[in-house]
């Protein structure tokens, strides 16, 4: 899983930060020395590994594509917001513990799914992975400090949310709304590390308020993407669950192409603009930035895909005896 | 064919699209279908370009990239 379907280029010339950028790489470089160290041989399949996912084959750029759920990009948007110059060793630190905690919930998220590669012969790795982004923070904060029951809230409720929904047969909205989107609550973590060196009480809870809400928009539109991936592999998810109460006679496929695509990057839409109501008290131009082109990125899409599933139905209704759907070659012919 | 076999054509065998858009008689014979002389010229108006984002968005094997 995880392969991804956009050049890390394409838009990202809106979203490009150096300083992130080199975090990021910094990070997969301290990975792999320490792998290198003390794990030599695994260290070896977990390079390859990380590097796959990737998809230029470079492990940084997986996580600058402008699609993927910025969990690297809050915790600096936060401290930008909190502090004029934070300590760079710090920043480092958190985004080095942020990754090694998203390849712990990668590895096992691909074996869980069934669809992963070598994981399951690199599984040993979990254990520097978990080590690394929890140990990082030690140094930080001492063991009664209150952002350590916020870390074991967050991540224990995070894997309670992950195995609840590995065993639902279907989601709806409720159990998207309690389960789908309490998996994500692990996105809290580094931020809550941010706020608790820089922030206040009320600053931090607006930003996890709009850490949530942004990881909840970002789930929603991974169902969507991802429905056809999720279909293929009977995984279960909100969108699916819609699909198959809304299809009627139809196939989901069907269903999809002719209403439920569109559907659903209307609901992106209207929930993009509710997440803007929750910006103003977070003082972050860069979150104002990342939201328009987020907003622009599924307007494109919404347009070409469109397009492109009004060819397919056209097509099908020249190549079937029913006639149904006849109107619509000659229609989009002659829009051309 | 069903809309569900020409999605799956899209995300899998671009050189149905590329002679369909060429010669949309042959390409549909091919696939054991006769379509009309009018159908045809409809065929040839399409816009089959657009068919590159629907491959692009769900054929790379999911995102999955939030946990």
């Amino acid at each position: 899983m995880a392969r991804h379907n956009e050049r890390p280029a394409d838009q990202s010339s809106f979203l490009h930060d150096d300083q992130l950028q080199k975090l990021v790489s910094d990070a997969c470089a301290r990975i792999h020395a320490k792998l290198t160290r003390h794990a030599p041989f695994l260290g070896e399949q977990v390079r390859g590994w990380m590097a796959q996912l990737s998809p230029t084959g470079n492990a940084s750029d997986y996580f600058l594509l402008p699609r993927m759920f910025p969990l690297l990009r809050l915790p600096l948007w936060v401290a930008k917001s909190f502090a004029a110059e934070a300590e760079s060793e710090f920043l480092a630190d958190v985004i080095y513990s942020t990754v090694n905690g998203y390849y712990y919930i990668r590895l096992l998220d691909n074996l869980m799914d069934g669809h992963g590669t070598n994981e399951l012969e690199i599984l040993p790795a979990t254990a520097f992975f978990h080590t690394e982004f929890q140990a990082t923070y030690q140094k930080y904060f001492e063991a009664a400090h209150p952002f350590w029951e916020m870390f074991r809230s967050a991540w224990f409720s995070a894997s309670d949310a992950v195995t609840h929904e590995f065993n639902l047969d279907c989601i709806r909205e409720a159990e998207f709304e309690g389960i789908t989107v309490a998996k994500l609550a692990g996105a809290r973590i580094p931020l809550a590390a941010v706020g608790f060196r820089y922030g206040t009480a009320q600053q931090m809870r607006s930003w996890e308020e709009f850490a949530l809400a942004l990881a909840r928009w970002s789930q929603m539109e991974d169902d969507l993407f991802d429905w056809h991936h999720d279909l293929q592999h009977d995984k279960t998810s909100y969108f699916l669950t819609e699909a198959n109460r809304r299809k009627g006679p139809d196939t989901v496929d069907a269903w999809v192409i002719r209403e439920g695509f569109q559907q659903g990057v209307e609901t992106l839409q209207r929930e993009l603009s509710a997440l803007r109501d929750l910006v103003g008290p977070l003082n972050s131009p860069d979150l104002i930035r990342y939201l328009d082109l987020r907003e622009t990125i599924l307007e494109g899409q919404k347009t070409r895909i469109r397009e492109g599933f009004d060819v397919l139905r056209a097509v099908a209704a020249a190549a079937t005896a029913d006639g149904s759907d006849s109107g619509l070659l000659s229609q989009l012919a002659a829009k051309q | 064919m069903t809309v569900q076999e020409l999605f799956e054509k899209a995300l899998h065998n671009s050189k149905f699209w590329k002679e369909l858009s060429k010669d949309p008689a042959k390409a549909l014979q091919a696939a054991g279908v006769k379509a009309t002389p009018d159908q045809v010229e409809a065929l040839k108006q399409l816009n089959y370009e657009a068919l590159d984002e629907v491959a692009t968005a769900f054929g790379g094997g999911g995102t999955g990239n939030i946990t």
